[in-house]
């Protein structure tokens, strides 16, 4: 690839010698820019097939992360090194992407100089961690091999991909449900989980009373209609289960919306409202995220899900992420699911999941569960909309009518407006418990 | 100590052209004060932090002074000869800029500027001496007419010496650009300037035959672009 440089020396050479031949043309100026621009051109071509023709296997790249925490800000201190183990000498430049939820503070994303065998390039940048990530994914690294004139590049991606848990503490996690805790009154009786999920168990038939089964078990409709023994019958009960609450999350770049990001931040305090009350109520939360960018195990958390922090790595999770889901985390979801499960989606169509999604819900009316649909209301996101906006927003709302209007028989629907998580919880539990 | 007295030669050399093509000229135009203050304001605007101070007054003072004197005398000899002042000065700015360019596409960019600003200037002086006249109203002649530009023919000295600078100025950034990669890609450096002398060789070998020389070494450039950009590739 030219690089900037060398597309705009190609470009201010082309010029001057069009100029100069048609307008101030005289021989030797015509001649030296001619040799000029041939030079350039020659030297690009002939540099860039050397380029062509290096073997990258002598090139390595390390990253060391270091989490610093000042105050209630966290910051990460990343070391990043090009090491050359090779033959000759290579002018490179490292692009880093600074992950999502972070921005630079100090250093360069983008470190460039001669490297010679065995030597390194190193740098060092600090990024500052937006208050609401508690996961941190690097990505692959760019290491672009310049010519020495810096005219061309070639660039090769180097596997770079690296995780990095924000040392949230459960003093600080219990400081974040503090808060929520402090703007929560706790529903009145029969609206509350309970109500919904309880510990009930399920009628199942009869059986020969026991020594030991409580007297209010005994079936006293079947004694009387007994005739001739007198074998007292007791009630049969299968413990029905305690209900899981289900979150699935889809991660696609529909999410990124608003200011700030204010969708993916009101998402977040709506999952801390319901892991909150799940948690109050003793119930386990389990989270499925569509995200792409996550590997089956990162995308499904453990089934009796308690702790905060825990939870707080999931709702970490929730970023949006670019490309297709796979769909595994849906066959998943089919086996985990029953009739007792109480579903909360949260996504925002169209997005490239939204079969997925789909597929979940289709899952929830197959095995009879309760699902409730959280579809964010992208006119509450936009704080100066302009005549385009408007009417994007109106395809928008267009199409979240017609696609959830599908799926009406065993769930509900409620959108989630900007600033408004909470009320939104609430609202969501009481539909739930319908 | 070595490897900057060499930049610091090559420097001078690949100057050598412009500044001879000036030289040239400014010893044939008749230099008034009102010429030099000219070139001297404009070239003002370079002078060290420490002497900004200076930029003011020498800008405006006389251009103030040259236009009370035609306003109030009615004599336009003076703004006439700043005005040239200025149109001398450009081909110095150019070397200036050359010299203080910060990376390779502005080094290549002035060095092209310095010449053509250099021969242009030139070409006035010449016209200005040989008809008579004004520095400032033989451009609009040279401008206004094809002939007065085309006809004077700067020595055959000056196509040697731009060869030399030319040569000069690739040496040059490769020093500069790329000495770390010396014994790595020289090679590419030889090759590219061998390639370049053939093309022009092969255009003036051409234009000894036909007349059509300019087309051929623009089809030859045109050619040789479309293949880099193509071949090597652009990234928006």
């Amino acid at each position: 690839m030219l690089t900037r440089e060398g597309a705009l020396l190609l470009i201010s050479l082309s010029g001057w010698i069009i100029f100069i031949s048609t307008l101030l043309y005289h021989p030797f100026i015509f001649l030296a820019s001619f040799f000029l621009q041939t030079f350039f051109t020659t030297y690009i071509l002939l540099a860039n097939r050397k380029l062509r023709r290096l073997d990258f296997s002598g090139l390595k790249v390390e990253r060391a992360v270091e989490p610093q925490r000042t105050g209630d800000k966290t910051r990460l201190k990343v070391t990043l090194v090009v090491k050359l183990d090779g033959e000759g000498r290579l002018y490179i430049q490292a692009i880093e992407r600074p992950p999502y939820g972070t921005h630079l503070m100090e250093g360069s994303l983008r470190p460039e100089g001669a490297v010679g065998d065995g030597q390194t390039l190193s740098s060092s940048y600090v990024l500052e961690v937006s208050p609401s990530m508690g996961l941190v994914r690097f990505g692959k690294i760019t290491l672009r091999i310049h010519d020495p004139l810096r005219l061309c590049y070639v660039s090769r991606e180097m596997e770079g991909e690296q995780e990095v848990f924000i040392p949230l503490g459960e003093q600080l996690v219990g400081a974040v449900y503090g808060r929520l805790r402090a703007s929560w009154i706790r529903p009145p009786m029969g609206l509350g989980f309970r109500g919904l999920v309880g510990y009930d168990d399920e009628f199942s038939g009869v059986k020969s009373y026991e020594l030991g089964d409580r007297i209010r078990d005994i079936h006293w409709m079947r004694y009387a209609q007994q005739v001739d023994e007198a074998e007292i019958v007791a009630k049969k009960y299968v413990k029905k289960g305690e209900v899981t609450l289900h979150i699935v999350v889809d991660c696609s770049p529909s999410i990124n919306a608003g200011e700030d990001a204010s969708l993916v931040t009101d998402i977040s305090t709506l999952l801390r409202r319901l892991c909150q009350t799940a948690e109050e109520e003793g119930n386990p939360v389990q989270f499925w995220l569509i995200n792409p960018e996550l590997n089956q195990a990162e995308k499904v958390s453990h089934r009796r899900l308690f702790s905060r922090v825990a939870m707080e790595q999931y709702i970490a999770r929730v970023f949006p992420s670019r490309g297709k889901d796979d769909g595994k985390i849906a066959e998943a979801f089919s086996r985990a699911i029953k009739g007792s499960s109480v579903v909360f989606f949260i996504v925002n169509p169209p997005s490239p999941n939204v079969e997925v999604v789909e597929d979940m819900i289709e899952t929830c009316r197959e095995a009879g569960a309760r699902y409730v649909i959280c579809v964010p209301d992208m006119s509450s996101y936009f704080s100066s909309p302009s005549e385009q906006t408007d009417r994007l927003l109106e395809l928008d709302r267009f199409f979240k009518d017609k696609w959830v209007s599908r799926f009406k028989d065993r769930g509900s629907v409620i959108e989630i407006r900007k600033g408004f998580a909470v009320d939104i919880t609430r609202e969501a539990l009481r539909r739930g418990s319908e | 100590m070595r490897a900057r007295l060499v930049e610091t030669s090559l420097m001078a050399g690949i100057l050598l052209t412009p500044l001879l093509l000036n030289l040239d000229y400014l010893a044939r135009i008749s230099l008034t004060p009102f010429l030099i203050l000219g070139c001297l304001s404009l070239l003002s605007t370079y002078l060290p932090a420490k002497y900004q101070h200076l930029i003011i007054p020498l800008i405006y003072l006389p251009a103030i002074t040259s236009l009370v004197i035609l306003v109030l005398e009615r004599i336009p000899q003076y703004i006439i000869d700043l005005a040239s002042g200025y149109l001398i000065s450009i081909p110095f700015i150019s070397m200036i800029g050359l010299i203080k360019s910060p990376n390779l596409r502005t080094t290549v960019i002035s060095y092209i500027t310095s010449l053509t600003s250099s021969y242009l200037v030139w070409v006035i002086a010449i016209e200005s001496t040989e008809h008579g006249g004004q520095l400032f109203l033989s451009l609009i002649n040279v401008f206004i007419s094809r002939e007065a530009w085309e006809r004077p023919q700067p020595p055959q000295i000056f196509a040697a010496l731009t060869a030399f600078s030319s040569i000069a100025l690739v040496i040059y950034l490769w020093r500069s650009y790329g000495a770390v990669f010396r014994r790595e890609q020289g090679d590419a450096l030889l090759l590219s300037a061998t390639a370049a002398s053939l093309a022009v060789a092969s255009v003036v070998l051409y234009s000894l035959f036909y007349d059509d020389s300019v087309a051929l070494g623009l089809i030859i450039a045109a050619s040789l672009t479309l293949a880099a950009t193509l071949k090597v590739g652009v990234l928006k």
